[in-house]
Parts: C-alpha cells; sequence; structure tokens
C-alpha cells in the first residue's frame, strides 16, 4: 500500500478532484438528510456524470456522494424524527427525543462525531484487511466463486422480514433482467424481441433509475407529499460535544464500530441492519436501559458508529471479491466496470493504486463530511425545508437526462419509464427492492462463472463436494429456508418453556 | 369475498413466470446434465417466480382481512397524470430538444406537485424555477462534463 500513496496524494490534491469531492460530499449530505431521498440515489443520478471523467476522478466523486450520502441520514432522524434513510431508523428513537429535549446540537454533534469515527476507522481496516481477503479469494475456482455470489443474493433474504416469498421473487425478477441481451459464454441472444437495443442488455442506469428513483417519486406524489416541516434553529450553536462524552461511551463505540464493520463485511447486508443490530446491543449491555428511546446519547453513538463502520466493511468484499456489501456497493461494482476496473481478486494485482485511492478517499471525505457538518450545522434545518414540489419535479428532468447520457438515445428514456412502471407495481404488491438489486448486478458473474464451472468439469455435484463451495452452498440453503426455520424456531421455544 | 393483495401479486408472478418458461424453452441450446448453458439462469428465475408466487397466493388466501390499499384512488391518478407528462416530454425531447421542453416539463410539474398538496404557487417564481433547473442541469452536462442531451430533430 505505502508505494501506492505519492500516486494516491496526487490524485486527492488535483483541483478538479478536490472540487468534486467536496460538492460530491456537499450533495451527498443533502441527498441523505431529505427523508426519500438517500445516497444511493445521489450516486445512482450522478453516475452517468462520471462517464466523462478519468477513472480515479469518477471513484473520488462517487465516494463522495456516497459517504455524504450515509452521513448525512442522521440529519433528518434528529431534528424531524424521520430518518434521511433505512441506515439511520434507530438513530431517530433516541436522536428525535433529544432535539426535543432542547439538545438538538448535542444530537446532532454526536451523529456528526460517530459519523465520522465509524467511516474513517472501518475504511483505514478495510484497507489493511482487503488486500489479504483477495489472495485468500484468488485460490478460488468458479465453482466456489458461484457459490459465494449465490450466499450474497440468498442472505438478504434471510434478514426480509415477512413474507420470504416476496423476497425471492423480487430477486427472480432481478435475475430475469439481468439475463435480457446475449448470454455469457454462449453467446445466445434471451428476450430480445429481434430488438437491437436489447441485444447489449438492459443497461444499469436505466433500470435501477427506473425501479428506485422514478417509481420512488412517483409513488411518493401518489401518497401525497408532505408539507415542509418546521425545524427549529434554537439551540445550534456551537458543537455540542466534549472528550468526556466520548469517553463516558467509549465501549459503546467499540462495540457497535464492530458491529457495523462485521455486518458490513457479510455479502447482501449493511448499514440498514447493522444500525438496529447495535441499537439493541447497546440497550442491552446498558446500565439505564430504561433511557433508551427518551434521548439517550448512547442510543444515537450505536447506529450511528455501526451503519457508517459498515461502509468500510462493504468496501472489502466489494474490492477484494467484486461481491457487494449492499445495494450501494453493488451500483459502484457496475460503476466501476463501466471504467474499465472489474472489482474481485485480480484488481490489487491490475489496479491495486486504484483500489487504495478508494479506501483512503473514503477516509479523506470521513473527515471533510465532520468539518462540512459542523460549520453547516445551523443551517441544516433549511435542508429539511426543501418544498417536495420544488424537489422531485427537478429530480425526474435528472434521472431522464442521465438515462439518455447513458445510453446517448432517447430509446432508454422510454425504457426507464417502462422499468419506473415495474417499480410502482412491485410497490403496489409489497416486494422489497433491495434483492433485486443485488440479482441485477450478481447474476452475469454468478452465470458466467456457473458455466466456466460446468464447462471445466461437467458435474453439478461439485458445488456440493468442493469443501469451500460446499461450505457456501449449505449458507445459502440455510439463508432461503432461515425464514422458516425461525418461524418454526420461535413456534417451538414458547412451547417448551411452557412445558417446563 | 373481497380479493386481498397478495392474491393478486401471486397470480401475476405466476403468470410471469409461466410466460418466461414458455420463452425459455424457446432458445437453441438444450440444458443438460453436463452443460446448463443460457437456460440456466432465466429458468431458475422462471421456476421461482411461479413457487414464489404460488406461496404469496396462498399466504393471501389465508389471511383474514384484506390489506388497505398503499395509494388511494386518487394518488392512483396523480400518478397517472404524472407518467403521461413524462411521456410526453420523452416526445417534446424528440422533436424540439432539451432546452425548450425541459422548462415545460418542470413548469408544469412543480405547478401540478403543488396543487395537489393544496399549495398556492407563485407563477412567476415557477417560471424562475423551470429556467433555472433547465439551465443548471444543461450546464452541468454538457459545457462541463462534455455531454450531449437531446437538440431535438427540428433543429438537427
Amino acid at each position: 500500500m505505502l508505494a501506492y500513496l505519492p500516486y494516491i496524494f496526487s490524485q486527492l490534491i488535483q483541483p478538479l478532484n478536490l472540487l468534486l469531492m467536496v460538492a460530491g460530499t456537499a450533495v451527498g449530505i443533502v441527498f441523505g438528510a431529505i427523508p426519500g431521498l438517500s445516497g444511493t440515489m445521489a450516486v445512482m443520478l450522478f453516475m452517468p456524470l462520471t462517464y466523462s471523467m478519468d477513472s480515479s476522478t469518477a471513484i473520488i466523486f462517487m465516494l463522495a456522494l456516497w459517504i455524504g450520502g450515509c452521513s448525512g441520514a442522521f440529519i433528518g432522524s434528529v431534528l424531524l424524527g424521520i430518518p434521511g434513510s433505512a441506515s439511520a431508523v434507530a438513530t431517530c428513537w433516541d436522536g428525535h427525543p433529544m432535539a426535543k429535549k432542547g439538545q438538538a446540537s448535542k444530537a446532532l454533534a454526536i451523529g456528526m462525531t460517530a459519523s465520522f469515527i465509524g467511516t474513517f476507522f472501518s475504511a483505514i481496516i478495510g484497507g489493511l484487511l482487503a488486500e489479504a481477503v483477495a489472495d485468500f479469494a484468488f485460490a478460488m475456482g468458479p465453482w466456489e466463486y458461484s457459490a459465494l455470489c449465490l450466499v450474497a443474493m440468498t442472505m438478504v433474504l434471510a434478514i426480509s422480514k415477512g413474507n420470504m416469498f416476496k423476497g425471492l421473487a423480487s430477486t427472480c425478477i432481478g435475475i430475469t433482467l439481468a439475463t435480457v441481451g446475449y448470454s455469457p459464454v454462449d453467446a445466445e441472444a434471451r428476450f430480445t424481441f429481434d430488438n437491437m437495443y436489447l441485444l447489449g442488455g438492459l443497461g444499469m442506469i436505466v433500470v435501477l433509475t427506473g425501479i428506485f428513483a422514478v417509481s420512488h417519486i412517483l409513488v411518493t406524489f401518489g401518497k401525497g407529499f408532505d408539507r415542509p416541516p418546521e425545524v427549529s434553529r434554537e439551540g445550534l450553536r456551537g458543537f455540542g460535544l466534549t472528550l468526556s462524552d466520548i469517553k463516558s461511551e467509549l465501549t459503546n463505540i467499540v462495540r457497535s464500530f464492530l458491529i457495523g464493520l462485521g455486518i458490513g463485511f457479510l455479502p447482501g447486508m449493511g448499514s440498514g441492519l447493522s444500525n438496529l443490530v447495535a441499537y439493541s446491543t447497546a440497550k442491552n449491555a446498558s446500565k439505564h436501559p430504561e433511557e433508551y428511546g427518551h434521548g439517550a446519547a448512547g442510543g444515537i453513538w450505536a447506529p450511528e458508529v455501526a451503519n457508517n463502520a459498515a461502509i468500510g466493511g462493504a468496501m472489502i468484499p466489494m474490492a477484494a471479491l467484486g461481491i457487494p456489501g449492499d445495494s450501494t456497493t453493488a451500483l459502484l461494482i457496475g460503476a466501476l466496470t463501466i471504467h474499465g476496473l472489474e472489482m474481485g481478486p485480480m484488481v490489487f494485482k491490475n489496479s491495486g493504486n486504484i483500489v487504495y485511492l478508494m479506501f483512503v478517499t473514503v477516509a479523506v471525505v470521513a473527515a471533510l463530511v465532520l468539518l462540512m457538518q459542523a460549520v453547516c450545522k445551523r443551517w441544516f434545518p433549511y435542508i429539511l425545508k426543501v418544498p417536495s414540489w420544488y424537489m422531485y419535479s427537478a429530480l425526474l428532468v435528472i434521472c431522464l437526462a442521465s438515462a439518455y447520457v447513458d445510453s446517448g438515445n432517447l430509446y432508454k428514456c422510454g425504457m426507464m419509464m417502462v422499468f419506473a412502471a415495474v417499480g410502482i407495481l412491485m410497490t403496489l404488491g409489497d416486494l422489497p427492492a433491495s434483492p433485486l438489486i443485488l440479482a441485477f448486478i450478481l447474476t452475469p458473474t454468478l452465470e458466467t462463472k456457473t458455466l466456466q464451472a460446468f464447462q471445466s468439469v461437467p458435474k453439478w455435484t461439485e458445488f456440493f463436494t468442493r469443501p469451500v463451495s460446499g461450505v457456501l452452498m449449505v449458507i445459502a440453503i440455510l439463508c432461503i429456508f432461515s425464514p422458516i426455520l425461525k418461524a418454526v424456531y420461535s413456534k417451538i421455544r414458547p412451547s417448551k418453556a411452557a412445558a417446563n | 369475498m373481497k380479493i386481498k393483495r397478495d392474491q393478486v401479486t401471486g397470480l401475476v408472478l405466476v403468470l410471469l413466470g409461466i410466460v418466461l418458461m414458455a420463452m425459455i424453452s424457446q432458445f437453441k441450446k438444450p440444458i443438460t446434465a453436463e452443460y446448463p448453458g443460457p437456460k440456466l439462469m432465466p429458468g431458475i428465475a422462471a421456476l421461482g417466480l411461479i413457487i414464489c408466487g404460488a406461496g404469496i397466493f396462498v399466504k393471501g388466501c389465508r389471511q383474514k382481512e384484506a390489506d388497505a390499499m398503499v395509494i388511494s384512488k386518487k394518488g392512483l391518478v396523480r400518478m397517472l397524470i404524472t407518467f403521461a407528462a413524462l411521456w410526453l416530454y420523452i416526445l417534446g425531447l424528440q422533436f424540439v430538444g432539451f432546452l425548450i421542453a425541459t422548462p415545460f416539463l418542470v413548469f408544469g410539474l412543480t405547478w401540478y406537485f403543488g396543487k395537489a398538496s393544496g399549495v398556492e404557487l407563485k407563477p412567476l417564481m415557477v417560471v424562475v424555477f423551470s429556467i433555472a433547473v433547465t439551465a443548471v442541469i444543461w450546464a452541468m452536462y454538457v459545457p462541463l462534463f462534455g455531454m450531449e442531451l437531446p437538440v431535438g430533430s427540428l433543429f438537427e
């Protein structure tokens, strides 16, 4: 890594890169703060802008959008009691009550500091561990790789609440969309209807922006826009946090950091889960659990450290294995492929400088986010007051412009509208979105590796007889059936307790 | 008996799975135990959709009460109008290009979004906003990042 430091430094001090880093961070914070938008949406909408950039500039810009979005999510949670995104759900439970007690400045300062600690240190640990993981993955063959992709796709099902069939159905829709166009290895046209625009497959921007951004805006409008909230600016002066406040929560911070890092590392999971697990762990470990839910500082530290620590955790499998840790890393993998960077074990050999640039950029952006948030804290209420009617009409134009820029033709804009309709139907049918993203991004790798595996040894039993792929297949099967197993277990447990 | 949301979702997924199966059967390369070929992934997806659709349908049948509508009928109409406006905008992009079509769309949508939310917006404010949004997005994509936005067939 040290050998790459001069390159990394030279990239980070380039004026254009610095400018885009600051702009990306600011845009990301705004997207993260406003409920309904997210850092993922920011990356999705602005990704086509990076096509004309060189790969290092593009990476710096996209990472700034992502980190800004992740870190900004707590602002809505604290000031409105509405999470900016799923990663800040648990922050609402104590952040908003603390703000209502007149300690908004302290709640925001905890959010900022916790976000910085989580992101900064997880990026450093990620940078140190990723190459070792890649070295291990280097020994994996196509059977093991296929099984790993399968685990990533199915793990998200293990945490799907309610109906596992819906999670699986969403995965199947993602697989179907990913198989449009020429098949890998055999080059057979699938679901193309003799349409030349479909031969190369459905573009990532077209599918994901249609299903997630356009449909989200239309559904939000269908449900009815909320009026801009009344947010008080009182008590937002000063930083609001002392060193002793941090010291008193040190155990909670370290524990939540490890939870976030671990969950982020698991393929298919991410900050959406880590903040909930860290919160409940902190509450259970606290000497005063009764204070949680009423503005306890620990209830803000835990989810905010954990959801940001998941960033570094998610970047390890992204860089070392080419497997996304969450929806945004799935998008980033797709975007980096467009820039000629194939994530996976080989990336350290081929483009090690770019990979380490990624980790260092995340750490630098974490510091930049803290600085920007500390300086701009008193203006946070204005971000939350942006009227939806102005914001969403502008965003819809950006969505369509992205689809056009991505492909250079209006046909893809029309296709994006078709996928917006698919997204609306999925919302009406209560089908979750995350499994679709992961399946859409992972299917090409899964299919290519599986077909290569069959070409090397034409026996499907190899999946189970090879030790690594065997273990991974068992994990995948357990993930698929885990909702059923959980339901059976919860039925058995009370009856056992009654018998005793 | 009231039809439940999961019953409809389940049926749609089963039908989708069956249609996909029929389409997959047209692929030339056969699926064998030695080499699954291009039918493997779509086949898994189609089978998965049928099984999951059936599971969701059965769950819907067991449900005692119907779910509340995610979006009201009025909301659905609002969505359809916005959807239609976006299609018109794409047509506009085709003929008159980004710089002319966009201010009209932004004005129309902002005005409509505000009206539907019970807010009376000042027309001049919306006009200025529409022109500003168009100018900023155009400046960002075209001169700043060297990309192209539709010029319109009338001006080509």
